[in-house]
C-alpha cells in the first residue's frame, strides 16, 4: 500500500526497476490522487522522454540491455534520488556508468551529487569507550543467602559462644556423668574464614566493629561484596555473597542497575522486578536502602540506612569517597533520577581481627 | 556465546555503540551507562545470543534504551521547527564534518538513527530495519529524507559562509 510515508521508497524502487506492473500502476494512481506530489506527477510522463539527453546513445543502449526502464527514469526531477542511490552504492555498474557520464556532462548535476556525497558521516575516532576493561568478564560466582539463615546461624553461634563462655567458668565434670559433660575447648583460629567464625565475636564487640564500618575502609582489589536489602523496601531480605577467587577485580558488580540484574538473575523471580524498580516511585532505581558492604569474620554488616531524602545522595557520596572514586554518583538512565552508581568494583571492608 | 566471545565483542563494538549513543543523546555519561547496560544485558543472556549476531543485538539494545530515554525526556524534536533559527551561531570557518554533525542533531530521531547506523557502522537497509523495527522500505525513506535534510543544511551554511 503506497502512502505518504513510503512514497519515496517506491520511487526509489521505481528508478531501480524493482516495481512490478501492479505496483507501478498503484504508484501512478497514488501520484494522481495526491496533488502535493505534483512534481512527481509532472515528472512521470516525461520519464519516457527525459529532458537530459545523452550523446552516444547507441553505445549506452548496448550497455543498458535488460534494464532499459531504469535509465529512462533518470530525469532532472529525480536526480536527488539518483544521487542518494549513488552514494549509498545502490546503483549497478551500468547505472553508475550512466550517472557518471551525466555528472561529467553537467557541472550542476555533478555538484548536486557531490553535495549528497558530503552528507556521509565519518565516525569520530577520538570518541571511544574508555572503560572497556570494566566490561570484560570472568566467570562469576554469586550466591545468595537469606538473611534469615544468617540470623539462624548467628543465633546458633551465639549459643555456642554462650556455651564456651560458660565452659570457662565450669570445670569439666566427671566422666561418669556423660549427660552433663561439658568440654573446655580452645577457640578456633580467629582468622579461619568460615561463617561459623563470625559468631565468636561477642555481640557488644560486634556492634562496636559495625560502628567502625561507618568509616568504610574499602579495598578495591579483593573478593567480597555482600549486599543486604532492608525489608522496608518491600523486597525480601537477602544477602549477596560474592564469595570467592575469580570474581575479583572489576568483573562482577558493574553499576547500579547491574547489581540489580545480578541479583535478579540469581534470584529469579523473587527479586527481578523489585530490584529494578523503586517500589515507592515506581521508577527504575536501586531500591536497596540498606547496603551492606562490610564483613567481619564473614558476618555481614549493613551499615547505612539513609533517610528517604538521603537515599540517593549521601550514601552514594560516602561510598564514593570510601572507594577512592571507584564508586561514582550517577543518574539512572531510564528514570533520569539521581542515584548511586557502582562503577566496576568489588568492594570489601578491611577485615577486622576477631577478638 | 562464550565469555571469550563476549570479551571480544567488548573490544570490537563498545566504541561504536558509545559513539552511536553519544551522537544520539549528546550526553557522554548517559551514553556510557547505556553501553554498560547493553553489555550487562548481553552477559545475562549469554547462552541465548548467537555470537554472529552479537553486534546487532548490542545495537538493538542500545537503540531501544535511547528510544526509551528519549521518550521519557521528551527529547523528540521537530527538525523543521528548529531549522529557521539554526544559522545564527555560525562559525566563519567551514568544517564539513563539524557542520554535518550539527545538522545530524537537528534530524528527527529516527532519521538520525538510521543514517548513523548506515554511515558509522555500514549496516545494510535490512540490518538497520532489524535493529529499529522498521521495514527496509521505511529505512530507505528515512535515509533519503535524512540525506536531503543534511544536504540542504550544509548547502545553506556553505552559502552563508561564502
Amino acid at each position: 500500500m503506497i502512502n505518504k510515508e513510503n512514497i519515496e521508497a517506491f520511487l526509489l524502487d521505481y528508478i531501480e526497476g524493482n516495481l512490478s506492473q501492479d505496483l507501478k500502476a498503484e504508484l501512478f494512481v497514488f501520484l494522481s490522487e495526491n496533488p502535493e506530489y505534483k512534481d512527481y506527477l509532472e515528472e512521470l510522463p516525461e520519464l519516457i522522454a527525459p529532458e537530459i539527453t545523452l550523446e552516444n546513445k547507441g553505445e549506452l543502449k548496448k550497455s543498458l540491455e535488460g534494464k532499459p526502464e531504469v535509465f529512462r527514469q533518470l530525469h532532472a526531477n529525480n536526480l536527488e534520488l539518483w544521487s542518494v542511490a549513488s552514494m549509498e552504492n545502490e546503483l549497478n555498474e551500468q547505472e553508475k556508468l550512466l550517472f557518471d557520464r551525466i555528472k561529467s556532462e553537467s557541472t550542476s548535476i555533478n555538484s548536486l551529487a557531490q553535495q549528497f556525497a558530503n552528507t556521509k558521516l565519518i565516525a569520530e575516532s577520538k570518541l571511544v569507550f574508555r572503560d572497556k576493561k570494566y566490561l570484560h568478564r570472568t566467570p562469576l560466582y554469586v550466591s545468595f543467602f537469606r538473611w534469615s539463615s544468617i540470623g539462624v546461624a548467628a543465633s546458633l553461634a551465639l549459643f555456642i559462644v554462650w556455651q564456651q563462655s560458660a565452659s570457662k567458668t565450669k570445670p569439666t565434670l566427671s566422666a561418669g556423668k556423660k549427660k552433663d559433660k561439658i568440654e573446655i575447648r580452645q577457640p578456633k583460629s580467629s582468622t579461619k574464614d568460615t561463617l561459623n567464625d563470625s559468631v565468636r565475636i561477642p555481640l557488644e564487640k560486634e556492634n562496636e566493629l559495625v560502628k567502625s564500618l561507618n568509616e568504610l575502609t574499602v579495598k578495591t582489589e579483593n573478593s567480597n561484596i555482600e549486599v543486604k536489602n532492608n525489608p522496608i523496601s518491600e523486597i525480601p531480605e537477602f544477602i549477596v555473597e560474592n564469595s570467592t577467587s575469580q570474581d575479583t577485580v572489576g568483573n562482577s558488580i558493574q553499576g547500579l542497575g547491574n547489581i540489580g540484574v545480578e541479583l535478579a538473575s540469581s534470584s529469579n523471580p523473587t527479586i527481578s522486578n523489585d530490584i529494578q524498580l523503586n517500589p515507592k516511585s515506581g521508577e527504575r532505581a536501586l531500591t536497596v536502602t540498606e547496603f551492606v558492604i562490610g564483613k567481619i569474620n564473614n558476618r555481614v554488616f549493613g551499615k547505612t540506612n539513609p533517610s528517604k531524602e538521603e537515599k540517593y545522595n549521601s550514601f552514594g557520596d560516602k561510598l564514593a569517597n570510601a572507594s577512592g572514586g571507584r564508586i561514582q554518583m550517577g543518574y539512572d538512565a531510564r528514570s533520569n533520577k539521581r542515584s548511586f552508581r557502582f562503577k566496576w568494583g568489588i568492594f570489601s571492608i578491611e577485615r577486622k581481627k576477631a577478638v | 556465546m562464550t565469555t571469550k566471545q563476549y570479551n571480544e565483542s567488548v573490544d570490537a563494538h563498545s566504541d561504536g555503540l558509545f559513539r552511536f549513543a553519544v551522537k544520539s543523546l549528546r550526553d557522554e555519561e548517559l551514553a556510557r551507562d547505556l553501553v554498560q547496560e547493553a553489555y550487562l544485558k548481553l552477559w545475562t543472556k549469554l547462552d541465548t545470543v548467537d555470537a554472529q549476531k552479537v553486534k546487532s543485538y548490542l545495537f538493538t539494545a542500545v537503540y531501544h534504551s535511547i528510544v526509551d530515554y528519549s521518550r521519557k525526556a521528551e527529547r523528540h524534536r521537530n527538525f523543521e521547527a528548529q531549522q529557521t533559527s539554526s544559522y545564527d551561531e555560525l562559525n566563519t570557518s567551514f568544517d564539513l564534518q563539524e557542520h554535518l554533525h550539527e545538522a545530524l542533531q537537528r534530524l528527527p530521531d529516527v532519521q538520525k538513527t538510521v543514517v548513523m547506523l548506515r554511515d558509522y557502522e555500514g549496516y545494510s537497509y535490512e540490518e538497520i530495519g532489524e535493529i529499529t523495527n522498521l521495514s527496509e522500505q521505511q529505512v530507505k525513506v528515512y535515509i533519503f529524507r535524512a540525506r536531503k535534510s543534511l544536504k540542504e543544511y550544509i548547502v545553506n551554511i556553505e552559502n552563508l559562509v561564502g
